[in-house]
């Protein structure tokens, strides 16, 4: 685990993830009270909720995957990989421990806006609380389904490309699944192109995950079956991600 | 042999994987739940999509002002929205083209636009509407800035729209263009060094607005900027469909002919008006959007009457009994709501101006709907009136034999 120790340091040593970090614990307290919310109160605490997890999103896609493509650039070109190789820290290794690196620090975000998010939050009616704690639990594993794999790719990208390039990549695969489809959508209601219809059946649908909507408008939990086939569908997909990151990641440049 | 399983294994994964994605995917668009809600974030409908719906209004006022009125955007309604934290609607209510212009044309233009006689109940309507004072921000009286010949300098424009701004709320007067705003601002001895700096930057924008091209905008750019508009207003909309001003500007753009409404637009500005009530019957707690969806059954029933008023023939007694109905059920439930949020000290949480401006919307929105009593009442005796003479002519008849 000495790959997974240094990286965790050298993230620790740039500090960065503390702006991140103070943002995702005052930003959900602060953005809710600039809403017009001084004639329906009830706004504030779906709003807070909200706050947190987009901003959880914001972290991921901002500060996550920069981190992983940069990381994977750093080490790549350094030889820091190389030299880990020979110390016999297989590839699969390696792409573990530098994942688990930047997780760790992660999950305290994730964390942050879990507990911000369930518990600041949390509906008075016991049976709507119910529904609000499975909604959040549902919502952080649909979360880190889809950030977890995307941020194998960002650091396998990271050791082949530069950083830049790898991070635009990831953040652009990551944008177009979670907002991009919805515009292509638009194009489909009333085109029948094949290839349009084969790119809408191929491409990533990230915003599954995204059940922010059903927190603010307070929809209740996802039912087990359809919250198991998005799983299904989400896993498939990071397996996939995941498989296509092993042989994009090389040790040196 | 370690060679040979790692290949097949990593294949039986991507394979698993490949499955279970197809798995996934196929359940769920069998049952519709593939597509997007096209919401990211939930930010329409949400709070923070109050406050865009808000904030939008500095802007749309601002493209409004350059694109169709052609004169310098003024500048205090800025200072307004930042006062209050974006949470009023001054700064867009004031030009007119907001709610309270739409409130001017709503029930004018439309007869306009059909050169249709305008019936006694529109006039009684105008006529309310005008008790509020809301009569000076017409957009025909804007209007001819640009139906004239190209001003031959940009004072020219800003001198056909003074005359017309005769409110005392239609600040962009006070700056004159010609002299970039700030001296009329900036010469009173009792200004701060702050204020002086911030009305120095107030010029600069006033410089960087000002028109200077000799010619107006042509026919066809004024219908782009038109539906630039629209377009700014749809998204605003969406952000939040229970806004009283956002609303109703959008309703205007899709139903007055000049701001490019066709009679396609005009039926989807009913669906439009009928979405925003069906989201405001859910609303228990703000009574503000009550007033909305009253100004959104209002527009309706001026729908629904068009065709009348175009044939002159009066308007059926069942239109007016619905939506009286309809306009009375969300005034009262203003007014519960209200109730409520002043027992609760909600009402207390807004600041005076918004009190004030919630309640000379509420003054306008009764006063379009006490004279429907009046017509109902007329529509009723002249329902009679057929029976009465057949009463009549049957007793002088009788007299007679």
């Amino acid at each position: 685990m000495e790959l997974f120790k240094l990286t965790l340091a050298s993230i620790i040593t740039r500090k960065t993830f503390v702006i991140f970090g103070v943002l995702l614990l005052a930003l959900p307290f602060v953005l809710p009270l600039m809403t017009p919310w001084e004639s329906k109160p009830s706004l504030l605490e779906p709003a807070r909720a909200q706050a947190a997890w987009s901003l959880l999103w914001m972290a991921a896609l901002s500060w996550l995957l920069f981190q992983g493509a940069t990381i994977g650039d750093r080490w790549s070109s350094h030889g820091i990989l190389e030299y880990f190789k020979t110390l016999g820290v297989s590839k699969r290794k390696q792409m573990g421990q530098l994942w688990l690196s930047c997780f760790t620090v992660f999950a305290g975000f994730a964390l942050i806006t879990f507990v911000i998010s369930t518990f600041t939050a949390l509906p008075g009616d016991p049976i709507e609380a119910r529904h609000w704690i499975i909604t959040n639990l549902q919502y952080l594993l649909l979360f880190l389904l889809v950030v977890s794999p995307l941020l194998v790719l960002a650091i396998s990208l990271g050791t082949r490309l530069n950083g830049a390039a790898a991070y635009a990549i990831t953040i652009s695969l990551a944008l177009y699944g979670l907002f991009g489809i919805g515009q292509l959508e638009v194009f489909l209601a009333d085109n029948k192109h094949t290839v349009l219809n084969v790119l809408y059946v191929i491409s990533p649908h990230y915003h599954l995950s995204d059940l922010t909507s059903r927190l603010v408008f307070k929809l209740g939990a996802i039912p087990m079956a359809q919250m198991g086939q998005i799983s299904a569908y989400l896993g498939g997909l990071a397996i996939i991600t995941v498989g296509i990151s092993y042989p994009l990641y090389r040790e040196g440049k | 042999m370690n060679k040979l399983i790692r290949p097949i294994l990593c294949s039986a994964l991507m394979l698993a994987g490949l499955a279970s994605m197809s798995f996934g995917y196929r359940s769920l668009d069998t049952a519709n739940n593939l597509a997007t809600d096209r919401n990211p974030l939930a930010l329409q409908r949400s709070a923070y999509g109050r406050l865009l719906a808000r904030l939008s209004e500095s802007t749309v006022d601002r493209v409004w002002h350059l694109g169709v009125e052609q004169v310098v955007p003024h500048t205090h309604d800025d200072h307004d929205d930042h006062d209050d934290h974006g949470h009023d609607d001054h700064g867009h209510d004031d030009h007119g083209h907001d709610d309270h212009g739409h409130d001017d044309h709503g029930h004018d233009d439309h007869g306009h636009a059909h050169d249709a006689p305008v019936p006694a109940n529109t006039a009684s309507v105008d006529t309310a509407h005008d008790d509020h004072g809301h009569d000076d921000h017409g957009h025909d009286d804007h209007g001819h800035a640009h139906d004239a010949p190209a001003p031959e300098n940009t004072a020219s424009v800003d001198t056909a729209h003074d005359e017309h701004c005769d409110s005392a709320h239609c600040d962009h007067d006070d700056h004159g263009h010609d002299d970039h705003g700030h001296d009329d601002h900036g010469h009173g001895p009792e200004l701060s060094t702050m204020d002086q700096l911030k009305e120095w930057y107030n010029g600069m924008r006033v410089v960087k607005y000002t028109r200077t091209n000799p010619y107006a905008l042509s026919e066809r750019h004024l219908a782009t900027v038109s539906r630039e508009l629209e377009g700014m207003l749809l998204r605003s909309y969406k952000m939040d469909p229970g806004h009283y001003g956002v609303y109703n500007s959008y309703h205007l753009f899709l139903t007055l002919h000049k701001y490019g409404g066709t009679d396609q637009k005009r039926e989807y500005a009913k669906e439009v008006a009928n979405a925003t009530i069906a989201e405001i019957l859910n609303e228990n707690e703000d009574p503000e959007p009550w007033l909305t969806a009253a100004s959104a059954a209002t527009n309706l029933y001026q729908l629904e009457i068009e065709t009348h008023m175009v044939k002159g023939t009066p308007v059926p007694i069942e239109i007016l009994k619905e939506y009286r109905g309809k306009i009375g059920y969300c005034l009262n439930r203003f007014d519960e709501l209200q109730a409520i949020a002043e027992e609760n000290g909600t009402w207390a949480n807004l600041s005076q101006e918004r009190q004030y401006e919630i309640a000379t919307r509420q003054r306008f929105a009764r006063g379009i709907f006490e004279p429907f009593d009046v017509m109902i009442a007329r529509a009723e005796e002249r329902a009679a009136e057929p029976a009465k003479i057949e009463a009549e002519v049957a007793d002088i008849l009788d007299s007679i034999e």
